[in-house]
């Protein structure tokens, strides 16, 4: 036995982290601060990391010059038809998969076999089949994001309660509004967190592509540069690979705030 | 307004694999008549409900409905659901809106402003679900019901999920909804006070495999029913008398269910 006399220590609060936008640019700025500093001082060799300062140079001369335009519209280009094609045919075999038993079986076995291939291996087979033009580089794309589309949308669809499409049966819906507006705006959340990740993948892939026998593009762009030294034109299309990663980050948080603003 | 379904089932029997939940079903909920059904935990009360509406099929036996339905009867069965069953990411409006899909859209749009006025949630079409209460979540369930004016109300304990409180006020509700349309109601509760207040005929049914134990009958207007009446306490007290040693004996069953 032992005698206790004393306030009540607090021991809740915490495991609820919150978003600080100005600690995210802080940090960013910061980093390119000490980066600047660091080459300015002659820490950092600027053959090897050039300073932020000549690739925000680098980039003006681009964008004046047109060349980067001529680049960003071709990966672009490429970008959105292979994504495209990627998430319509995934979320089409996801919301199969995740719905009839006929497809069960047979469509996991199939995705679980392929989705751990790394696609950039597959880059040389699609040049084969589809040529070194457009169609191996949207193939890759389209590929690539198929399979976690497929994950995403099964995942989605298997979240649903099933107690709201047995409501909707009991109200006497057809299969396809079922569909359309219960399985499928149930399914969205675990839909649009596959984009995240899509999205980054279709970049990824991208670039390994389109450094693959392309004359325009990014990748294109970025492996020319490597290839003459001229690091202060890589990193320039790196930063162009990274505003686009974030852009596209955006218009997805976008999409999220407008299509589940129910949450 | 229809003048209701009669609902008759004959030999129902329901088996999950080797596991017999159901057996020897014989029952009739006659038109316009409150049906309940009471019974110890995992007796298959749900389960019965979803074979009435066509959610389950029987292992053997049959249920047939026969009467007449009104024109504007878009859905003869209809369920109200436990957990309310809301879709999050439609309003309150959107959710009534979703079962009239067969109507013009001017109809549409009255008929959903029509049961929100009969369930008081005029003010909250724009609401989106998680914004409501239990009791309201209810409400919504139950306009979306009525909403497609139908002849049969198969509801699945719709007040277990509520408190105490608005559980009585829904109760009266209900009483009242009921008196006014006239349906056939089968209800699902386990709780013998809302069973007195609102059944017309008490099926017992006993645990695992449900069987019919007993049916009991009250004669009287629902309207005229009060939770303090001595007929309806003795009641209740009966059925409590026939399902007790069920009860008990279903809980220990779980307690030494595997896990």
């Amino acid at each position: 036995m032992r005698r206790i006399d004393g306030p009540v220590a607090f021991r809740g609060g915490g495991f609820a982290p919150v978003e600080r936008l100005w600690a995210a640019a802080a940090t960013l700025i910061g980093l390119l601060a000490l980066w600047q500093l660091g080459c300015s001082a002659g820490v950092i060799p600027t053959l090897f990391l050039p300073a932020p300062e000549n690739i925000a140079i680098e980039l003006w001369h681009l964008m004046i010059s047109g060349e980067l335009w001529k680049h960003l519209s071709a990966s672009l280009v490429r970008l959105a038809i292979g994504w495209s094609l990627g998430t319509v045919f995934g979320i089409g075999l996801g919301l199969a998969v995740g719905l009839w038993s006929a497809l069960r079986s047979p469509g996991m076995a199939v995705v679980s076999a392929l989705f751990p291939i790394p696609k950039i291996a597959l880059v040389p087979l699609f040049i084969i089949w589809f040529g070194i033009g457009e169609g191996s580089k949207i193939a890759t794309l389209g590929f690539g994001v198929f399979f976690p589309t497929v994950i995403a949308t099964t995942s989605g669809v298997d979240n649903v309660p099933r107690s709201l499409i047995r409501m909707g049966q009991s109200f006497g819906l057809s299969t396809g509004a079922i569909v359309r507006r219960i399985v499928l705006p149930g399914a969205l959340p675990a839909i649009l967190s596959g984009f995240r990740v899509t999205t980054s993948i279709a970049i990824v892939l991208l670039v390994a592509a389109e450094m693959i026998g392309a004359e325009r593009g990014i990748g294109a762009f970025v492996l020319s540069a490597g290839n003459l030294y001229d690091t202060d034109a890589l990193m320039a299309g790196i930063v162009v690979l990274s505003v686009l990663g974030l852009l596209l980050a955006w218009v997805i948080g976008l999409l999220e705030r407008r299509l589940l603003g129910w949450r | 307004m229809s003048d209701g379904l009669r609902l008759v089932l004959h030999g129902v029997r329901h088996a999950y694999r080797d596991l017999t939940a159901l057996q020897d079903i014989d029952l009739i909920a006659e038109p316009g008549e409150v049906l309940v059904l009471v019974g110890p935990s995992g007796c298959g009360k749900s389960t019965l409900l979803g074979i009435m509406g066509g959610l389950l099929s029987p292992t053997t036996g049959s249920v047939r409905i026969d009467g007449t339905i009104a024109d504007d009867c878009l859905n003869p069965l209809t369920y109200v659901f436990q957990d309310f069953a809301l879709l999050p990411w439609r309003t309150v409006a959107g959710n009534v809106a979703l079962v009239l899909d067969k109507l013009p859209r001017s109809e549409r749009a009255a008929r959903v402003a029509e049961v929100l006025a009969l369930t008081g949630l005029s003010e909250f079409g724009r609401a989106w679900p998680r914004q409501l209460s239990g009791g309201m979540r209810q409400r919504v369930g139950i306009a979306r019901a009525l909403a497609v004016r139908p002849a049969c109300l198969l509801m699945d304990e719709p007040l277990s999920a509520l408190d105490a409180q608005t559980r009585d006020l829904l109760l009266e509700e209900f009483v009242g909804l009921i008196e006014r349309a006239r349906t056939t109601t089968v209800y699902v509760t386990h709780n013998l006070a809302e069973a007195v207040r609102l059944g017309q005929q008490i099926v017992v049914l006993s645990r695992r495999p449900g069987r019919i134990r007993e049916v009991v009958r009250i004669d009287r207007p629902l309207a005229g029913r009060s939770a303090t009446d001595r007929d309806l306490l003795r009641i209740e007290s009966e059925l409590w008398r026939l399902i007790r040693d069920d009860a008990a004996a279903a809980e220990r069953e779980m307690e030494h269910a595997p896990h």
